[in-house]
């Protein structure tokens, strides 16, 4: 019989029009992720300029010298005009212009003046990568002039002059020290582990939430409910039958989803040091994979009680706001702030938001935080069986049938 | 044996009575009618029956069995058509009633044969193997009355079971469950058309602000109030008993 009723289930909710929405949303995703193209290989790229030095002098060549190992030279020469032209037809970042008196202006104790035209593209951040690399080039140039500077007014160590401090970051964090390396850098390792999770939670739990909620709104709606609750079967099958195929559809959505948004995703992600020692065991995996299974039922029962409320489908897509918020607040607060900073009554409400813990397990994971994990699992595992009682027993009640309003009149009219 | 014995039965929501100490026998192989005009306690009292709602006062019996403390029992030979229905709408009219149909067979030779009947009673020819979301109005009907009959309820529970149907279609759904009742099954039946509870009821019990004003054959009624049909029956009597 439950296999009866599962079946049924999943052809509700499982439905070919659910899974070509999914994949038209997935590969939406994949295609702008693809026509971004990949940030690393665009900024490893060498920004095409034009250089109009009309200085002759010692300096002006310097520049001219060096501009040759930071970016592809595609005009040099003495007209604008004519450097500007090129630089369109190529589709360059900038023209470099050296004065006349560049190298007169540096010898007589004054600042030169070198002029740099930017072509913008665009406004986007991929539009904006090559004028961003070329920036690094003019502080480069500003180095070896104030060597050749140095070098010329006898200054006995130029290069100590111009880097004299040697910053050497150690974080602690947790108990742990992490040599040469810098909190931002330790957050940008940490972020890019658990921010895909955080991610995938949230889709996760509105997906299947919002699909046992709509489940429930339609049964209520058509009366099928009713017919059903009237059969010979134990009404607890019907509970699980409807959690376990929202679990089941909640997967296979999100995981086209994940797809899509992992194929949007990979231009965006740089590549980080993998010096900090932070690895998952094979047994944090399963921790990760068990929290977020925990988290999933909870996420399906806490609907499945709102769906309980619901008098027909469209009360019933309202009923997902709740359960969206709260995967939505969970995953913000845990993103801008660490559960060991947050205040006492603040934890307390993150805690106890099962989706919390599957957000939170990779990033304690990593740091060794186990019990963190371990006490998550144990709270929504113990959320779930209680959720899913007070479900049974409500499929018991008449609430189910009458539903829960507070005003008299609706409740005798949806009665008779 | 009776098919139900309904003794002082109430039932409240908050403050409002809904059914008030209400009382009434089914006899095996009859069609019993609820009439009654739209919130009189009729749906609430087919609901109490169906295992669906619980009693706040009084006893329902269904083929000897009490519908509080073996609703698992009572569920066994009952069949249950609400008002309005629907039916699953991604599956096809023959994989709904496979899916029911399963709930009761014993064995595959029964389950095939409840299939079969169910195919039968709904007559919905080639139609039964598309998806419900395509059917009309009286087609879901057709399948529910069919999904409901098929399984060989001892007691079907039809909650106005012609309901929103055009003249064609409510013909068809009288003429299945008058064979039913002859083929040895028992109907309760709730409606506001009086004069369809004339034509299908053997007895009926007129029902109004959550009180039985009175029970018996429609030729009883309308002898002993000397109206020429149901309808003017149940004006005499709600206008006599002062529920009105």
């Amino acid at each position: 019989m439950f296999w009866n009723l599962l079946k049924k289930e999943l052809r509700e909710v499982l439905t070919i029009s659910n899974i070509i929405v999914a994949v038209v949303l997935a590969l939406v995703y994949a295609s702008i992720g693809g026509s971004v193209g990949d940030i690393e290989e665009e900024a490893s790229k060498k920004p095409v300029i034009s250089v109009v030095n009309l200085d002759a002098g010692e300096y002006g060549r310097v520049v001219q010298q060096s501009v040759g190992s930071f970016a592809e030279v595609i005009y040099s020469g003495e007209n604008i005009e004519e450097g500007l032209d090129m630089l369109k037809e190529h589709g360059g970042t900038a023209l470099l212009l050296v004065d006349e008196s560049f190298t007169n202006s540096i010898q007589s104790g004054e600042k030169a003046r070198i002029k740099i035209f930017w072509l913008l593209k665009g406004l986007g951040i991929m539009d904006t990568i090559s004028s961003t690399v070329f920036e690094g080039f003019s502080e480069n140039i500003e180095k070896q002039i104030s060597m050749l500077l140095m070098n010329h007014y006898n200054v006995k160590n130029p290069t100590l002059v111009i880097d004299p401090i040697d910053k050497v970051d150690t974080t602690m964090f947790q108990e742990k020290i992490f040599e040469n390396s810098s909190p931002s850098q330790l957050l940008n390792f940490t972020s890019s582990q658990s921010t895909m999770t955080s991610i995938v939670i949230m889709m996760l739990i509105i997906m299947a939430g919002s699909t046992v909620i709509s489940s429930m709104g339609l049964e209520k709606e058509n009366k099928t409910l009713e017919t059903l609750l009237t059969m010979p079967v134990n009404r607890s099958y019907i509970v699980f039958s409807k959690i376990l195929a929202s679990a089941i559809a909640g997967l296979v959505m999100a995981s086209i989803y994940m797809v899509g948004f992992n194929l949007y995703m990979k231009p965006f992600t740089a590549s980080l040091p993998a010096s900090f020692n932070l690895t998952l065991s094979p047994t944090d995996y399963v921790m990760v994979a068990f929290s977020l299974f925990s988290a999933l039922l909870c996420g399906i029962t806490l609907a499945m009680l709102l769906g309980v409320m619901s008098k027909d489908f469209k009360s019933a897509q309202t009923m997902t706001f709740p359960l969206s918020a709260l995967a939505i607040f969970s995953g913000l607060i845990t993103m801008f702030k660490d559960f060991s900073t947050l205040t006492t009554p603040l934890k307390i409400v993150v805690f106890a938001i099962p989706f919390t813990h599957p957000m939170l397990s990779i990033r304690n994971l990593l740091f060794g935080n186990r019990s963190f994990v371990l006490y998550g699992c144990v709270y929504n595992v113990v959320l779930a069986i209680f959720l899913v009682i007070l479900i049974t027993k409500i499929f018991s009640t008449d609430l189910l049938i009458i539903g829960i309003n507070f005003k008299r009149k609706e409740r005798v009219n949806a009665a008779n | 044996m009776k098919a139900a014995e309904v003794v002082d039965l109430k039932k409240n929501y908050g403050s409002i009575q809904a059914l008030r100490k209400i009382s009434f026998e089914i006899e095996e192989k009859e069609i019993f009618g609820l009439i009654g005009p739209n919130g009189a306690g009729k749906t609430t009292t087919l609901r109490i029956i169906s295992t669906l709602l619980r009693p706040d006062f009084g006893s329902v019996k269904v083929f000897g069995y009490d519908i509080a403390s073996t609703p698992q029992m009572v569920r066994q030979f009952i069949s249950y058509l609400p008002e309005d229905a629907g039916a699953y709408k991604e599956l096809t009219g023959l994989e709904y009633l496979k899916f029911i149909a399963r709930f009761f067979a014993k064995d595959q030779i029964e389950f095939q044969h409840m299939t079969e009947k169910g195919v039968q009673i709904a007559k919905l020819g080639d139609r039964i193997n598309s998806k419900v979301s395509t059917y009309s109005k009286g087609m879901v009907r057709r399948l529910l009355v069919a999904r409901a009959l098929m399984t060989n309820p001892k007691l079907a529970i039809l909650d106005e079971p012609t309901s929103g149907l055009d003249v064609l279609n409510a013909q068809e759904v009288r003429k299945i469950i008058k064979d039913y009742v002859r083929n040895g099954g028992t109907a309760l039946l709730s409606s506001h058309n009086m004069l369809e509870v004339e034509y299908l009821c053997d007895r009926i019990a007129l029902i109004n602000k959550g009180q039985i004003i009175k029970t018996g054959t429609p030729k009883q009624l309308k002898e002993e109030f000397d109206a020429p049909n149901i309808e003017e029956v149940f004006t005499e009597v709600i206008r006599c008993s002062g529920t009105y």
